[in-house]
């Protein structure tokens, strides 16, 4: 499913009309429907996975607080459902065969782990049925998220009224939402600098690689970027303050900050439901750090490829914070300070982009000679 | 977008400055919405 298919921007309209159209009673079932409209005609497997997997979340920890057994059941439920097909994925089979991910499985088995280990912790209320169906079949961040919160969205589900400037802003995001995706992702990132770099340019070898590389990040940064404000738009409109998902990653000065900034939602409930508890049980920050960015890697492809883009980044980050213990706070005004964080800025992009070579290449093995290639072994 | 406007131009001419702002946005869209999609594997879509 792409932004330009019918069967989105049917979505797309439906969902914009059925948050205000219908009586206010009706509101939040019509923007329900819509998105399970969406989801059955687009991949009936995932709906009927999201009904099933929705029904047992909240028949176990919805009404009453679930003790360890409860938690571990939802939690093995929803990732032990993702890790299956994400094991069978085409990518991680690396035949050509396999089964596709059902489409949002990703983002929905998450969704539910966050709301099982908060009715665990006892940050959340008992669930219900309504807003939780509601919360799960939000069409805005059905497919590509973000992986917003039960509690922002249950308030703004009860609060929500119609607020003209809202909806303004709302709509402007969807505007730049679809110029990054169709502009500055299709057309400049692939089409203008991948076809020339497909093409005989004449450049050097490391040179092209490099650029081989800061072409797919843009064109992933802007196209995901772009789904991310698609989302926050069209849930803005309808009344709701998602979380946002972008906030400038390539001007991150280091590797803990990039990760605050890029792929928020999955960076935060990594850090919430990953790194915390190793954490906690292992008493080391470097192996909650190393276990987070493993489980982040593998959530996007079930590979050795993510498995050691995930490493690569938690290495860093690792390093990182040990730096940051051992050096002192350096000064904060005068040119020394620009200076390092110049360098500070370029150390970190350069490690960013290094980094897609692992996620671009089919195999490992690529992505080390793309590395090689880019410091001319 | 309309903040920076108001900050360079008077109100007139920056509610016109937002106007042609989303004109030339929106045409931007139309005009390479047709584009074959770049490669987008983030778990969903």
């Amino acid at each position: 499913v792409t932004w330009t298919d019918p069967v989105m921007l049917l979505g797309l309209a439906g969902f914009a009309l059925a948050a205000w159209l219908p009586p206010r009673g009706w509101q939040g079932a019509a923007m329900s429907l819509v998105g399970l409209v969406f989801l059955g005609a687009c991949d009936p497997r995932s709906l009927l996975l999201l009904g099933a997997l929705g029904a047992g979340t909240y028949a176990l920890c919805g009404l009453r607080r679930p003790g360890v057994p409860g938690l571990v059941l939802t939690v093995a439920l929803a990732l032990g459902t993702l890790a299956a097909f994400k094991g069978a994925a085409p990518a991680a089979t690396g035949d050509g065969g396999g089964v596709l991910v059902p489409l949002g499985l990703s983002y929905y088995t998450l969704r539910m782990v966050h709301v099982a280990w908060e009715r665990y912790r006892g940050g959340m209320a008992p669930l219900e049925a309504g807003p939780f169906a509601r919360y799960l079949l939000f069409f805005p961040t059905l497919v590509a998220g973000p992986i917003h919160r039960f509690g922002t969205f249950a308030r703004d589900d009860r609060r929500r009224r119609w607020d003209a400037p809202s909806a303004a802003r709302g709509l402007e995001r969807l505007l730049y939402g679809s110029v990054k995706i169709v502009f500055l992702g299709n057309y400049l990132a692939v089409y203008k600098v991948g076809g020339f770099l497909a093409s005989e340019h004449g450049l050097p070898a490391g040179l092209a690689a490099l650029l081989g590389c800061l072409a797919y990040g843009a064109n992933l940064y802007f196209q995901f970027a772009g789904y991310s404000d698609l989302a926050v738009g069209l849930a803005m409109w309808a009344g709701f303050r998602i979380e946002e998902n972008f906030r400038w990653p390539f001007l991150a000065c280091d590797l803990a900050d990039f990760w605050r900034r890029w792929h928020i939602t999955l960076s935060e409930w990594c850090r919430d439901y990953v790194f915390a508890p190793v954490a906690a049980t292992g008493r080391s920050p470097y192996v909650g750090v190393l276990a987070s960015m493993l489980v982040l890697g593998l959530w996007h492809e079930f590979s050795a490829r993510y498995a050691l883009w995930g490493l690569y980044h938690g290495a860093g980050i690792a390093l990182c914070q040990a730096w940051k213990r051992r050096v002192p706070a350096p000064r904060t005004t005068g040119t020394g300070p620009r200076l390092r964080r110049g360098a500070a800025w370029l150390l970190t992009q350069g490690f960013v982009v290094l980094g897609f070579a692992f996620t671009r290449g089919a195999t490992p093995g690529e992505a080390f000679s793309t590395v090689a290639t880019i410091f001319g072994f | 977008m309309y903040d920076l406007l108001r900050r360079l131009l008077p109100p007139r001419w920056a509610d016109a400055g937002l106007v042609l702002w989303y004109l030339l946005l929106l045409l931007l869209v139309l005009r390479y919405a047709w584009t074959p999609a770049g490669e987008f594997r983030y778990g969903g879509l």
